[in-house]
Order: structure tokens, then sequence, then C-alpha cells
């Protein structure tokens, strides 16, 4: 039996995987914790805004007049028309039904997004966004040119 | 109102590499998140490279919508 060199292939790969893993971001904890119990606290935390960052499900409702009839199968294929400013309730954006781990608040949602099914735009905005400012926003060139090349939108709804 | 569904599929993994002290979407601690090679000042400031693209999409955009609600 030959094992070895099976065996140093995946060790080759799995340090490969750590590296690249590595390179992609460590955790702010250690900087932001202030006590042993804080960090985990903090950690508790982070896993749970992730989670509910995973997916947006609900109801968008607005008392301004908005309109949406928009689909993009995995930021593939942006078909449509969305333009809505109002608020959301359900779960995403961090949030289930207006609870999250910061404050207690149903979301102000925007969300905008026109395609001709192989190329796009959307924006997405939670919480405390103005339209007006785009740093506040989500935005990104959809489709696949849009996803593969610059400018990149920001990795949360890279792709949705 | 309105029907939203929407998956993140990026997030999930952010998730689950999470539990291993990794951030890849950036977003630990903070509302935005960036990619691993910007700053936070970077990645907002990277949004308004989107602007043309904007412009193209929703020429009236920044007319038609009211202004954001003043700040308690």
């Amino acid at each position: 039996m030959r094992r070895g060199p099976v065996i140093c292939k995946t060790c080759l790969l799995a340090a490969l995987a750590a590296a690249l893993l590595a390179a992609q971001g460590c955790t702010s904890i250690a900087a932001r914790a202030r006590s042993p119990a804080d960090y985990v606290g903090l950690y508790l935390k982070d896993r749970l805004d992730d989670l509910l960052e995973v997916a947006d499900v609900g109801i968008s409702v607005s008392s301004k007049p908005g309109f949406a009839l928009y689909g993009a199968f995995s930021s593939l294929t942006p078909a449509g028309y969305a333009m809505v400013d109002g608020h959301f309730l359900g779960i995403g954006g961090g949030q289930i039904f207006g609870l999250s781990t910061d404050r207690i608040e149903i979301p102000r949602f925007y969300v905008a997004g026109a395609g001709f099914v192989a190329w796009g735009y959307e924006e997405l905005g939670w919480y405390d966004y103005d339209i007006a400012d785009m740093g506040t926003l989500q935005c990104q060139d959809v489709g696949i040119p849009g996803l593969i090349a610059p400018p990149y939108g920001r990795p949360g709804p890279w792709p949705s | 109102m309105g029907f939203v569904g929407n998956a993140n599929y990026y997030e999930m993994v952010d998730f689950m590499l999470g539990f291993f002290g990794l951030d890849i979407s950036g977003d630990d601690g903070t509302p935005y998140g960036k990619w691993w090679w910007q700053t936070y000042e970077e990645a907002n400031k990277s949004m308004s490279e989107f602007t043309s693209l904007r412009e193209q999409f929703f020429p009236d955009l920044l007319t038609t919508l009211p202004p954001p609600p003043a700040a308690k």
C-alpha cells in the first residue's frame, strides 16, 4: 500500500486551502473584545448577525408608490424592474421581524434593480441608508459580465 | 406591499467559515462589508464607481424618490 503520497497531497491541499482562506480576512473580534467573556459574546453575536444575513425572506411595505417585478437567478440572469423604498417585515439584512443584535426596529428597506437577462444593475439598502449617498448602499453590477468585470459591489449580496 | 425572496450565497459561506474565525465578508461588527483587499473607507468609496451605471439604469432616481427621513 502506498498511502504516503496520498496523505501528502491531502496535507498540501489542506494547507493551500487554509492559506487561501486566511487571505480572505480574519474576524476582528480580538480587536473589539475587552475581556474573555466579551470575546465569547461578540463571537456569538457575529455568528447570529451572519446567519440573519444569509437570506432575505419577507414582505416589503411602503406608503410611497413603488413597483417591483424583478428576479435574478444567482445574480446571473437579472430581468425586470424594481424600485421600492419602504420597510421590510421578515428575516434578512441582519434582523428578523425588527429584532437584531443591535436594535429593535422594523428596518427601512430599499431596492432598485433593473436587468435585461444578460446584464443588469441592483442597489440594496437596509436601515440607515441614504439613496443620495451610495456609500450607504450595496450596489452591484449583475449578469455574467457584471459579476466578473469591475466595479465590484460589496461581498454580501455577491452573488445572490 | 410586495414579496421579497433572496439568497446570499457568499453570506452562507461567510456564516460557516465564521465559526472558524474567518470573516470573508468583512462585516463582523460593522453594518457594511468589504473585500479583503479593501479598507472600509475604500469599500464605501467604491460604491461611487457605480454612479454611471445608476444613471444609465435609473436616470431619474434622485428626483423620483423623496429624501430620507431626518435623523432622530
